[in-house]
């Protein structure tokens, strides 16, 4: 029985030649197989069709992308104010007509647009303009509290800078004209903008007074001290003092409630 | 050559498609709260972090009257599906359709966030949360690339 004798280690040099000689082999193989184009390679594709691809997307993105509201993209108010109807801020009326209608309002509640938009011209025009009742507009700015921005505040804050250009019962109008349900943006900055430019606001000046954000605190503070006086829903009418929560279902009833006032007052 | 199987090289121990599915999750799971808080009518919370309502009221959050997170979640299914089945089956156009499919995305959202920073001025934490998971999609698929062995020509 013959036993194998172990095998002699390789010793560096064999080593060294087993290198080199791999090396020429990888060389050679090299040399014989053609080199693959780059562009061929399935990443480049890959990447080159998602460029286009991403390209394209934001492309149509860009083509179809938001104008900003225009003017021309909001409904004029049904009703204009008369030339008698004398207005001083956020009163309309003679200062000394004999009753006194505070609307406690929110450019947000549909209540307060069907108010408005239906019932207010009326009396506008048949009791402002003859001088014997003043109507005078108070913020309720509930609607939009919760929310971060809140559309009911920044309406009521466009309305009294739009006061301090001696416009506020067009921008009165024209805010509720341009209704559009409650905190889905109808009064989003941009929007409320060209709402101001429609009301033929100096842009400069709104520009100023809205950020300076002295009207939305004015706003928050008369919302709560008609909350301290227990206005908790709009609108709320207090006339000659008479509180009347909620609008009159029509203005036959208005116009009954005005002459009551009228000829109970002093 | 894209259809070949190729052993996947591990990443942190572990399958690089489980790293990617994970992203896809938390993607969708974030553009599914948003799409359907979108689709319900709502706005998103930001809790003390602003900018969310602002984001998700703009008109560009609409693409042909469809919320851009309902987009996400589709994005994210099908990046999570790549993901799983190039689990289960190491054919290596997968990672390469997740990695492909990750670009457009950022792409998108490289977009979207130039829109909420210049033009909305307010920045949704949601819509970034989803596309820091998209991005890091993308550069994860990338790596993996990278390290993995490439099946060889035909």
């Amino acid at each position: 029985m013959s036993r194998a004798t172990p095998s002699t280690p390789p010793t560096r040099q064999d080593r060294r030649r087993l290198e080199l000689e791999q090396r020429r082999e990888q060389r050679r193989s090299a040399r014989e197989k053609p080199a693959a184009s780059p562009l061929r390679s399935p990443m480049v594709l890959f990447t080159a069709g998602a460029l286009i691809v991403g390209a394209v997307i934001v492309g149509i993105m860009l083509l179809f992308r938001p104008a900003p509201p225009s003017v021309a993209d909001l409904l004029p108010p049904g009703h204009e104010i008369p030339a008698g109807a004398v207005a001083n801020g956020r009163t309309l009326g003679a200062a000394d007509a004999k009753v006194t209608v505070e609307i406690w309002s929110d450019f947000q509640c549909p209540a307060c647009m069907n108010f408005a938009t239906q019932l207010e011209p009326l009396a506008i025009s048949g009791y402002v303009v003859t001088g014997k009742v003043k109507l005078v507009y108070r913020d309720a700015a509930f609607q939009g509290q919760r929310y971060e921005y809140d559309e009911s505040t920044e309406a009521a804050a466009a309305a009294r800078c739009a006061a301090d250009q001696g416009l506020f019962w067009q921008m009165h109008n024209w805010l509720f004209a341009n209704w559009n349900g409650e905190n889905e943006g109808a009064f989003a900055a941009d929007r409320l903008r060209a709402i101001a430019t429609a009301a033929g606001l100096n842009l400069t000046t709104y520009d100023s007074c809205m950020a300076s954000g002295d009207q939305q605190t004015a706003v928050r503070n008369e919302t709560a001290s008609g909350l301290a006086a227990g206005i908790n829903q709009t609108p709320t009418l207090i006339i000659n003092g008479a509180k009347i929560v909620g609008s009159p279902n029509n203005f036959a009833d208005f116009a009954m409630i005005l002459d009551q006032a009228y000829a109970a007052a002093p | 050559m894209i259809t070949r199987r190729v052993p996947a090289r591990p990443l942190l121990g572990i399958h690089p498609a489980i790293i990617l599915a994970v992203l896809d999750v938390i993607g969708l799971l974030v553009a599914g709260y948003l799409s359907v808080v979108e689709l319900s009518g709502d706005v998103p919370s930001c809790g003390i972090i602003s900018g969310c309502e602002e984001v998700a009221r703009s008109p560009y959050n609409n693409f042909f009257g469809i919320p851009v997170a309902v987009f996400g979640v589709v994005l994210s299914v099908a990046l999570l599906s790549l993901a799983l089945a190039w689990w289960k089956t190491d054919i290596y156009g997968l990672l390469l359709g997740h990695y492909a499919l990750s670009l457009v995305g950022v792409i998108f959202d490289g977009w979207f966030l130039y829109v909420q920073v210049f033009i909305i001025t307010k920045v949704c934490i949601w819509c970034v949360t989803y596309e820091v998971s998209l991005l890091l999609r993308f550069l994860i698929a990338l790596i993996v690339y990278y390290r993995q062995p490439k099946p060889e020509p035909v």
